[in-house]
């Protein structure tokens, strides 16, 4: 079981706030949508998580330890962006990730990627927008980190491959053991594989509930309660 | 892990190696087929060669490190959970490995290019030709580890502002250029100071003076004054060493508690 929380934490870009005083302790496992409009914070969040950026004021802690550059091997981040290595083949980054993540799974890292029909011996930088994001999770789902922090991983995505990242998400995450952070903008396409969620509004986090609970008690979509929150 | 970031370092930036090494070869064709014709364009051109290695560094790892931001695998690299001076240090040693190299081909090129040109001159200035030779054999420790130090020390500042730059958004590297510039100015000052060679003149490791009696006793025609300060001392080396070690670890702090990816 992990336990990931935020006290107090505000993070400004300049003048900007990002996030503003943040104080939650998220679920132990399970998938947690992080759901809200463009620029509310949400990409920030997960980036403070997993200790690439610095909170202004406050702490974010995992097992109750501060997070920090060094998280890595707590909390695996995957960019929305291209951050793959394009000299790289499909095979060679499966490697290379095994030498530097502690606790790499060689062996799934490779079931996944045979499952996505990637051929290892092509060059990341030959492969479509589609293949890429699957070997990035393919690797990120193959670090075992107790906490993983998908940024936009359905972003920009044709449906086929929405799904295929659905599915490889769903499939292969220990929900007993591990907590999957997701932002997204596919509310409706995520919403059927959330245990929880996390709706943010100019940087404060304005819903912390678990779906099932919510879905009994307000009777509404997850889109609905963003446009009810967000107005 | 040390050695699979080493790796990947080393493959990613063979390619401008290779286009660095082209270039390089290209320079070098031009030393040999200069001294075959005896032309004083080999010399021109053997300084110019020598002066690219002292930005060589210089090159290697700004490309290195901007490289992460710039194709935007800054995510994938800090998120790496290794400690700073493993991430910095892989970078800073595949950069070194292709200076070694590319210094080894510029040496061998360098003597080689001398025994041509003085083949093809006339006895009585072959001499000369061959007593600089014997010079430059002599002092070539001398000087290896002066372009070294030049090219380590600008590589390692030019590192810092980028880095800097990554900290502390939008003045950053202003803070970088002008905190490196105070640093060499102040250093340099300290270095040619009468402390600093009662701290750290002990144990000569190189004699200059020895060297070139050494190298042109016997020649009536060759006399050269040599500076003082031109001899290498074991303190000297080490006080160097540990700045440069100071220098690493300042970078991989950094790297643990300012850079940011975005």
């Amino acid at each position: 079981m992990t336990n990931v929380s935020c006290s107090n934490v505000t993070k400004k870009y300049g003048r900007k706030e990002a996030l503003r005083e943040v104080d939650l302790t998220l679920p132990e496992n399970g998938i947690a949508g992080i759901i809200g409009p463009n620029g509310s914070g949400k990409s920030t969040f997960l980036k403070l998580i997993s200790g690439l950026i610095r909170p202004e004021s406050g702490t974010v802690t995992i097992n109750g330890t501060e997070t920090g550059r060094k998280s890595g091997a707590e909390a695996a981040y995957l960019s929305e962006e291209d951050s793959l290595y394009d000299f790289m083949t499909v095979g060679k980054t499966i490697a290379f990730s095994s030498g530097v993540y502690p606790g790499f799974d060689r062996e799934l890292a490779h079931t996944l990627v045979e499952e996505m029909k990637l051929d290892e011996n092509d060059k990341v930088k030959h492969l479509s927008r589609g293949n890429k994001a699957r070997l990035k999770l393919a690797v990120t789902m193959a670090r075992k980190t107790p906490v993983l922090c998908l940024d936009e991983p359905l972003s920009g995505m044709d449906p086929l491959v929405r799904e295929d990242i659905l599915r490889l998400i769903v499939t292969h995450l220990d929900v007993e053991h591990q907590l999957c952070l997701i932002t997204s903008h596919e509310v409706k396409e995520l919403e059927p594989f959330l245990d929880h969620v996390l709706i943010i509004h100019d940087g404060r986090i304005v819903v912390d509930r678990n779906v099932e609970e919510l879905k009994e008690t307000e009777r509404k979509s997850l889109i609905d309660l963003l446009r009810e929150v967000t107005v | 892990m040390w050695m699979t970031l080493w790796k990947k370092e080393w493959q990613e930036s063979l390619p401008r190696f290779g286009i660095v090494m082209g270039v390089f070869l290209l320079m070098y064709a031009g030393i040999l087929t200069a001294s075959f014709n005896t032309s004083a364009f080999a010399l021109l051109l053997g300084f110019f060669a020598v002066g690219l290695h002292l930005v060589l560094l210089l090159l290697l790892w700004a490309l290195s490190f901007h490289g992460e931001w710039r194709s935007r695998t800054q995510w994938t690299w800090l998120n790496i959970p290794a400690p700073g001076w493993k991430l910095v240090t892989a970078k800073l040693a595949a950069g070194f490995s292709q200076y070694v190299i590319s210094i080894a081909l510029l040496t061998a090129v360098g003597f080689l290019a001398m025994r041509i040109f003085a083949s093809g001159l006339e006895p009585q200035l072959r001499e000369s030709i061959e007593m600089m030779q014997s010079v430059l054999t002599g002092f070539f420790p001398l000087m290896l580890l002066a372009l070294t130090y030049g090219a380590v020390f600008l590589g390692l500042g030019l590192v810092f502002i980028i880095l800097m730059a990554r900290s502390v958004k939008k003045v950053g590297w202003v803070i970088g250029l002008v905190s490196a510039l105070l640093f060499s100015y102040v250093y340099s000052a300290f270095n040619q100071s009468s402390l600093y060679a009662a701290l750290f003149h002990h144990g000569v490791v190189f004699d200059a003076e020895q060297t070139m009696q050494n190298v042109t006793s016997g020649s009536m025609n060759f006399q050269l004054e040599i500076d003082q300060g031109a001899s290498i001392y074991a303190g000297q080396l080490a006080v160097e060493m540990l700045l440069i070690a100071g220098i690493i670890a300042l970078l991989s702090w950094m790297v643990d508690r300012f850079v940011q990816p975005s």
